[in-house]
Formats: C-alpha cells, sequence, structure tokens
C-alpha cells in the first residue's frame, strides 16, 4: 500500500517534470538558491549511502534445492566423540565437556580391562587410577591425570605441539584401551 | 496406491512416450498448442486440462487428482499429452535480494548531478529508476502444473539402472519465465546419471521433459512429488512449492538364491530335519551301541559284532531333527549406521542376511519366520513350504518397516519383548540380526536367552577404526559382543569387507571346536 502511494507521488513528479519541458514557467515557483540545492544533494548522497549500506546487509536468499540425486547419510558410530575431541582446543578451555570425553573413555577402559585382565570392577578402576594398565605413559596420564612419566624433551614436545595435551591423551588412551581389546581371543 | 493403479499408470505412460518418438502425433498437439498463432484446432484439448487441474486444486485431496486424471484419459486423450495434476502440498512466497541496492544508481547519479549542478548527470539516474521498476513490477507466477512421470522398468532386479522421465506441462494461462524443478527421488535411491532437476521458462501449454537414472535397490519406492521453484521475470521474487504429483512406484524384489549353511543351535522340534541331537535313534551319524531289544529293526542290528561274539547289539544314531528359528532383525533407529561412504548400510545388509538366512534355512527344511524390533510390526509366523517362502519375500522386498531409511518413531523395547514372546513356541531359536550399537540390543539378546530360547546374533559390523571416536565405538563393541559370549550366546560378527558366507564358516569352525 505504501509503496503504491509513493509510486504514485512518484508519477506525478515525474508528470510534473515532463510538463516543466514543455512550459518551464511550471518549475519557476520551486526554491533554486544554494541551500535548498546543497541540502537536496546531501540527502541525495545519504541515500545513496544508505543503499550501499543497505545492499552490504544483506545476503542473496533464493531458496536452495534439496540434494535430491544423494542417498541417505547414516553415522557411524563414534562420530559423537569425534565431533566432541575436536571441538578441544588450548585455549577453550571446557571443564564439563572434558569430563563427559573422560567418563566416556573410561567406561569402555573399565569394561575391557575388565574382560581382559578378568578381575573385577573395583580392581580394574584402582588400575586406571595407578596406571598400571598400559604402557603408553600418555595414555596411563589420561587417568592418572598427573603429568606422563617421559623425559624432558619429550614433555617439551608435547607443550610446544599443537594438539592440546588433553586430546593428545584422548586419543592415546583410546588407542591403549583398543589395542587391549584386540589383545588376544578369550 | 494398489499394484493395478501403478501398473495401468505405467502402461499408459509408456504408450504416451511411444507416441511422442514414434510417429510424431504428440509432438504435433504440442507445437500446436506452443504456437500461441495457431490455436484453432487445439484450444478445446488445452481447456479441458486447465479445467481439470481447476478442479483438483479446488479439492485438496490427491485422490481427486487421480480421478481428475482419469477424467482426462478418457475424455479426448489429451491427459496423455499433459500428464496429471498435481496438488499443491506446500507453498512459500519469497524475497530473494537479489536487486537490494540498485537503487543506489539513482540516488549516486541524482545526487552527484546536483552537486555538480549537471543536468546530463542528474538525467541519467532516470537508468536507475528503469532498473527499480524492472525489479519491483512484477510477482512471482503461481504456477500450474500438470506432471506426468515414466518409468522404464517398474519391476527391475536390483542393481539395475533405471530410467526415468519427467514431463512438466504448464496448464496455466500465465508465462512461467523462470521455473526450476527438482524431483523428489526417495532416500534411499541413489541418482546416478543426470541431474533428477531441470531449469526452463515455460509459455501456457507449453512442456518440458527431463530424465535421469536411478540405481534400484531392494523395496518399494514411491516417486510422488516434485518442488519447484517460480521466479519473476527480474528474478527480486520467487515462489517456492511443494507439490503433490500422481503416484510412480518402483518394486525391486531381490532373487531367491543363496545357501549358505547356517549353523543351528540344539533345541529342535519333534520332527526330523536337519539339525543333529544328542538323543539317539535313527539317523545317518553313529552315535552309540547298545544291547539288543526284541523289537528292534534288523538293519540295525552290528552284524560285525555278532560275527566276532554272537552277541546282539543295536546301532543307534544321532536323531537329527528340524529347527523352528524365528529370524529377527533389529530396525531400530540406533540400527540404521553405516561403516563405508559407500556400499550397502548395515541395515541393508541386515535385511540381506535375513532374505539369505531365511531361504537357506527354508531349504534345508526346518521351520522358519521372521520379525523385527522395529517401531512397526513385523511379524511372520514360523512355517515351511513355498507359499511361506514367497511370503516371506514379499514381505522383505516391501514391508514399510524394512525401508532403507530409519523409522521416525521409536520403540518401548520391554513392552515389544513380551509380545515377541508369547509368539515364539517353546522350541523355537533365535537368530537376531543386529549390529549391536547398543545395549539395548544386548538385552534383547540376553532377554530371549535366559527365557530358552537359543540365540545366535548375527552381527554385521557398523565400526571402524579410522578415528579415536570410532575406534572407541568399536573397543565398546567388542566388550559388548564378549560379554553376550560369555552367557552362552553364539556371535557371529560379520564384517563389512567380508562375505556372509565367509563369516557363518569362521563361526562354525569356532564353535565345532
Amino acid at each position: 500500500m505504501i509503496q503504491r502511494s509513493v509510486a504514485a507521488v512518484g508519477a506525478a513528479v515525474a508528470l510534473v517534470g515532463l510538463v516543466a519541458l514543455v512550459v518551464p514557467s511550471v518549475t519557476t515557483s520551486l526554491p533554486t538558491d544554494d541551500t535548498v540545492v546543497t541540502i537536496l544533494a546531501v540527502v541525495l548522497l545519504l541515500g545513496a549511502v544508505r543503499e550501499i549500506h543497505r545492499r552490504r546487509q544483506t545476503t542473496f536468499d533464493y531458496t536452495e534445492t534439496s540434494d535430491t540425486e544423494l542417498t541417505l547419510e547414516l553415522p557411524t558410530p563414534g562420530d559423537e566423540l569425534d565431533r566432541d575431541l575436536s571441538r578441544v582446543t588450548v585455549t577453550r578451555f571446557n571443564q564439563v565437556q572434558r569430563q563427559h570425553i573422560r567418563d566416556e573413555i573410561r567406561a569402555v577402559a573399565v569394561e575391557t580391562i575388565e574382560r581382559r585382565e578378568r578381575c573385577s570392577e573395583e580392581v580394574a578402576e584402582s588400575m586406571l587410577q595407578d596406571g598400571t594398565w598400559t604402557d603408553d605413559p600418555f595414555a596411563a596420564s589420561f587417568f592418572t591425570r598427573r603429568p606422563p612419566r617421559i623425559t624432558r624433551r619429550k614433555r617439551l614436545r608435547e607443550l610446544l605441539s599443537s594438539t592440546p595435551p588433553f586430546k593428545r591423551r584422548a586419543v592415546a588412551a583410546i588407542e591403549a584401551v583398543h589395542r587391549l581389546a584386540e589383545g588376544g581371543d578369550e | 496406491m494398489s499394484d493395478e493403479d501403478t501398473g495401468a499408470d505405467a502402461s499408459r505412460m509408456t504408450a504416451d512416450e511411444s507416441d511422442v518418438t514414434a510417429d510424431g502425433s504428440g509432438i504435433a498437439v504440442d507445437d500446436g498448442v506452443r504456437d500461441e498463432g495457431d490455436t484453432g484446432d487445439s484450444p478445446d484439448g488445452v481447456d479441458r486440462a486447465v479445467e481439470d487441474v481447476t478442479s483438483a486444486d479446488a479439492a485438496p485431496d490427491p485422490e481427486t487428482a487421480g480421478d481428475a486424471e482419469t477424467d482426462t484419459v478418457s475424455g479426448a486423450g489429451v491427459g496423455e499429452e499433459t500428464g496429471s495434476a498435481t496438488t499443491v502440498r506446500e507453498m512459500r512466497l519469497v524475497s530473494t535480494n537479489h536487486w537490494v541496492g540498485i537503487a543506489v544508481i539513482t540516488f549516486l547519479t541524482a545526487g552527484l548531478g546536483v552537486v555538480t549542478r549537471s543536468r546530463p548527470l542528474f538525467l541519467a539516474a532516470v537508468v536507475g529508476v528503469g532498473y527499480l521498476a524492472y525489479a519491483n513490477a512484477t510477482e512471482a507466477p503461481d504456477p500450474s502444473l500438470a506432471v506426468s512421470r515414466s518409468v522404464a522398468d517398474p519391476d527391475p532386479e536390483p542393481g539395475d539402472r533405471v530410467r526415468m522421465t519427467v514431463r512438466i506441462t504448464n496448464t496455466g494461462d500465465a508465462v512461467l519465465p523462470d521455473l526450476r524443478v527438482v524431483e523428489q527421488v526417495p532416500d534411499a535411491l541413489a541418482v546416478v546419471d543426470g541431474p533428477a532437476r531441470t531449469a526452463t521458462a515455460l509459455r501456457p501449454g507449453a512442456s518440458v521433459t527431463f530424465a535421469y537414472t536411478v540405481s534400484a535397490r531392494r523395496g518399494r519406492f514411491t516417486f510422488e512429488g516434485i518442488e519447484v521453484i517460480a521466479r519473476n521475470v527480474s528474478g527480486s521474487r520467487e515462489r517456492v512449492l511443494d507439490l503433490a504429483t500422481a503416484e510412480t512406484t518402483l518394486t525391486c524384489l531381490p532373487p531367491l538364491d543363496a545357501t549358505d549353511t547356517v549353523p543351528l543351535q540344539g533345541l529342535t522340534s519333534p520332527y526330523t530335519g536337519r539339525v543333529s541331537t544328542d538323543s539317539s535313534g535313527e539317523g545317518v551319524e553313529f552315535a552309540s551301541l547298545r544291547e539288543y531289544q526284541h523289537g528292534d529293526a534288523i538293519s540295525r542290528i552290528d552284524w560285525n559284532r555278532y560275527a566276532r561274539d554272537g552277541a546282539l547289539a543295536t546301532m543307534e544314531f544321532r536323531e537329527e531333527r528340524m529347527a523352528t528359528v524365528v529370524v529377527l532383525v533389529d530396525l531400530r533407529q540406533e540400527a540404521y549406521l553405516q561403516s563405508d561412504e559407500d556400499g550397502p548400510h548395515v541395515v541393508e545388509r541386515s535385511i540381506d542376511a535375513t532374505r539369505r538366512l531365511f531361504n537357506s534355512l527354508i531349504a534345508s527344511g526346518d521351520r522358519v519366520g521372521l520379525a523385527a524390533v522395529a517401531p512397526t510390526d513385523v511379524w511372520l509366523a514360523p512355517g515351511a513350504g513355498p507359499t511361506h517362502q514367497a511370503e516371506a519375500r514379499h514381505l522383505l522386498a516391501t514391508h514399510p518397516a524394512l525401508s532403507p531409511t530409519p523409522p521416525s518413531g521409536r520403540l518401548y523395547v520391554p513392552g515389544y519383548l513380551r509380545t515377541l514372546l508369547s509368539r515364539l513356541d517353546d522350541d523355537a531359536q533365535v537368530i537376531y540380526v543386529s549390529p549391536v550399537p547398543d545395549v539395548t540390543s544386548a538385552y534383547v539378546a540376553r532377554a530371549l536367552h535366559v527365557r530358552d530360547h537359543p540365540v545366535t546374533i548375527l552381527s554385521p559390523d557398523p565400526t571402524r577404526t579410522d578415528t579415536p571416536g570410532r575406534t572407541l565405538a568399536a573397543t565398546e563393541r567388542s566388550n559388548r559382543l564378549a560379554s553376550l559370549r560369555r552367557i552362552g550366546v553364539r556371535v557371529v560378527d560379520w564384517g563389512s569387507a567380508e562375505r556372509l558366507a565367509e563369516a557363518l564358516e569362521r563361526a562354525r569352525r569356532r564353535w565345532s571346536v
């Protein structure tokens, strides 16, 4: 509605302009001093600035068509943990998230130790706590939460690496658990 | 839509295609419609088609759309050219923001014109005004389309490439300057050739045809809609529609084949069959010797022994009996997993394995039934014979619960187990086909096992070990299977690169030790 009326006003002004081509006297009553013209120029240029700004603020919004040719993607077990692990960074420290990852790996580790060492859950828990279940110092330190028993040079390398120590230890722990589980037939 | 309907539909469409390609009569009519100057010979047909579409639009019921189609066909045969009417399921009208900011030309030239007191520059602003008008004067058209779809082979074999041809006709009286059409291919089907979409401009009465090829796989698939985007001339506005079309179905039944011998457990029925039991009697495998009793068959007397020491002894054999087996497939949402990017996903492998198990068990004389842990009930009571086998084949191929796409509903597993246990015969053993993705699947196996239904798990492996998360999931599943083995459940772990027969053979060797 507003658009229509603005368009009508515009058409009327255009008509006046056309008439002025033939009868120039129509526009003589309009003010043409410098102040008015300058104000008009500023308004028009501000309008241009506003339009440029508007363009920069808006994005194209074409409807995306679906990928009908592709079949449905299904998850592979473990994708969720991979996503969680990829969110672990040196700079962003999220205690809850890390605890969640630790608990998840711990549960599988306890089960695996119980299965392979043929021991009770308590024994498995204490083995994790002492770090005696694996030879891998990084994997052990993931559950003991103490610095890994490694040479200073390796420790320095761990600190300088772009992988966060938490993530490196988590991955080491997962691999150690997997090795233990695959370690022989029952 | 019933089978007969589909058949009729398909044959009609094929006829349509041959019409168009063979004698060119279809094209002649089409051209008449397209040529707006030459309306003398065909407006009758076009009007009819338009009428039908309007009537279908008025009633949103797809049934009505079907009726409209039959009317057209029986009337003048024009329906064969225009296809069947569509109903709008959903519509949105949106701005694309394509011309946002075009007014900057007007403002800038006019502004600079005023500043520099230059009349030509000021007048150049008119160009910008022209663009503004072009961008905003028109609205996205509301398309009225008729769609006909033809399928080269409605009953393909798995793996066949099936050509689909879609023909879109503008049955409205507005020009569609920018029309994009995307076929709604069922999720489970992969398009292997040609995009299933087209973009064009359509005058009233004109048609566009596009074709693509899908790779068939087990199941029944329904093509029932298209996605349409219609834009105005300038592309500033667009109308997005989800159109329901007449249904076209593709039914793909897997072949009857494959007899991998399935190792079964000891619980059997009293009927003669294939499973060796510990009880002695008639059979082929020698079990024991006992003292002759009056009435024993002469053929079973051990004459060698009689010759040696003159005592009569009767040979006993292992009795071989028939087993009652229910193949239970895990079709919960959680079971829909994939281990490779390409290749069949886990449920596809499960269903394929179920079919093979079923056929081989039936072939060896056992009574076999089917069930699924799924939100929709699937149950085929144990039976034998060709009719039963045909019934199972049909169920495995077309039952909606055995879909290649995950179900939307959830299942209350304890409730389902009660139902299943009430259906199982006392002597039934269960082959549970499940990737064992979570504790619930292990719970199902345990629950059946403790109620004296021997359980054999056939587990297509959904895991990989290429990333830490997946490695952990693989370890977890391996622990789960180990804990099931400990309580006496037999487990066949079926790797993704392995053939079913290999996995079964490996398991058999392990169990016979």
